[in-house]
């Protein structure tokens, strides 16, 4: 076999690695979601020095009494977030800080 | 001197013909049978992407398309049904899945037309009002058993599921119709918007989960500044799903207005400026405006800044409302926008966006002590969807 030969063999084997890849590209997929998961912050109003976290639950919502503080104050909510950054966020997050002002 | 280099060029065509099939020829002779069939196969590959190369690429898009307009059904079908999951279980109602497709699925609110826009505000507010009681009523008969708090919720679920519905509405419309007509055109013009498509109604997706579990979203940060502020005082209801408190600072009174919360709603923060501003007219020296705002790429999430108007969104006829009532009585009118995505507004709270309030609400205190003497009156909106926020 000459040198032509196995280049021409080479690129019918690249050409068929392409044409799979497109056919996979194009299989079918199913859509996925991930459960949500928030994040729940109590704080004093009274003393205001610390802050105790939780999951959160349905019916929760900010500024409600969730307690009593060990200083005699009422615990409030004070944040709920959600903290989960996908990984391509945090790429783009990271890619983007280099054109910061 | 044109026809010779016709006659040229045709010349060299001639002989690069009669080389190539000379060589074909002699590998025909020397039994080559595989670079025989290499030319041929070439000298195919090269004539079928010229003449059906755009067909070929057209299939492969349109194979493409049609898995992820599929992906995008899934997308679809999955929100409508976790919707109606949870409006049997909450409000216990009869044919869910019929009314919600019959009525909140396909529902048309026609903007009145601005041919004469003498007093299209007044027309524009008067269509959204119908909307809205249209809407309320409808709930009310599909989850008969809930209370307030989770109907509001439960209209916000359902807007969801009509957005998202519309989206895949047309994602479809624009590949069908390159399908239908064939055209290369069409097609691109659908395989550039399925993208954005998808991607807005992915968000709406995760939006309809923060609807359902009742938490604090992006857009309610204007909201929470605001409850914050009215914190451990009283407020009383001033205008539809709105209230308002009256909170002494230092020499000032701070007028607050916000929605009425925690339920999904974002009130008349309209009529609320106007009631207030008529009320004490004479020693109301300032509105500020506390809202959520669009970032745009490479900025940072919950940057707040400040500015003069209005900041409200929605389609205008609620900034062109507070704008009339501060241009009428010569309030000056200052924003504080805490900057956030489209995706952010709808989902859950993110922590960069709550971590700003402490922040915001300084500066606004140290704004008020700056600016302001004392007895004056200053109003405060927060606005946005009070969604988790008391």
């Amino acid at each position: 076999m000459d040198l032509r030969t196995l280049i021409d063999l080479l690129l019918i084997i690249l050409f068929v690695v392409m044409l799979v890849r497109v056919v996979m590209k194009i299989k079918k997929r199913k859509p996925e979601q991930k459960p949500l998961t928030l994040m729940v912050i109590s704080q004093c109003k009274s003393c205001n020095d610390k802050e105790w976290t939780s999951i959160f639950k349905t019916g929760d919502y900010l500024l409600k009494p969730c307690g009593k503080c060990p200083c005699g104050g009422t615990l409030r909510i004070v944040k709920i977030y959600n903290e989960a950054e996908t990984k391509a966020e945090r790429k783009w997050r990271a890619y983007t800080k280099r054109f910061d002002v | 001197m044109e026809t010779k280099i016709v006659g040229l060029c045709k010349r060299n065509i001639y002989k690069a013909g009669t080389l190539y099939c000379l060589q074909v020829k002699l590998m025909f002779e020397n039994g080559d049978i595989i670079g025989l069939l290499m030319q041929i196969l070439w000298v195919a590959f090269i004539f079928g992407f010229m003449f059906f190369g755009q067909r070929i690429q057209m299939t492969q898009i349109s194979a493409l398309l049609e898995r992820n307009l599929l992906f995008f059904k899934g997308i679809r079908n999955k929100s409508f049904e976790t919707a109606v999951r949870h409006i049997e279980k909450v409000g216990k109602g009869k044919n869910v899945k019929r009314k919600i497709k019959e009525f909140f699925l396909e529902y048309v609110t026609i903007i009145p037309t601005n041919l004469d826009p003498t007093d299209i505000v007044d027309k524009i507010e008067h269509i959204f009002d119908v909307r809205e009681y249209h809407w309320e009523e409808k709930v009310k008969d599909l989850a008969p058993k809930a209370n307030a708090v989770q109907r509001k919720n439960i209209e916000d679920v359902l807007q969801g599921v009509y957005v998202v519905n519309v989206y895949y509405k047309m994602a479809r419309h624009f590949f069908l119709l390159a399908k239908k007509t064939k055209s290369y055109m069409f097609m691109v013009q659908a395989q550039m918007l399925m993208p954005i498509l998808m991607g807005e109604a992915k968000t709406f997706q995760k939006a309809i989960d923060a609807f359902i579990c009742g938490s604090p979203i992006g857009d309610g940060i204007g909201a929470y500044v605001a409850a914050r502020m009215m914190e451990g005082h009283r407020a009383k209801k001033i205008a539809k799903e709105t209230v308002r408190a009256i909170v002494p600072f230092k020499g000032r009174t701070l007028h607050i207005v916000k929605a009425r919360g925690p339920h999904g709603t974002c009130g008349k923060p309209e009529v609320a400026i106007r009631k207030v501003v008529e009320k004490h007219q004479s020693s109301t020296c300032m509105i500020i405006m506390i809202d959520a705002g669009l970032m745009v790429e490479g900025d940072r999430r919950g940057e707040i800044v400040v500015g003069s108007g209005a900041a409200i969104g929605g389609f205008g006829n609620e900034r062109f409302r507070i704008e009339e009532t501060a241009t009428k009585y010569k309030i000056p009118l200052y924003c504080w926008i805490i900057k956030e995505s489209l995706k952010d507004a709808i989902t859950p709270m993110r922590k960069e966006i709550i971590d700003s309030t402490d922040l915001v609400i300084k500066e606004i205190e140290e704004f008020i002590l700056k600016e302001t003497k004392k007895g004056d009156q200053i109003l405060i909106a927060g606005i946005g969807n009070t969604m988790g926020v008391k």
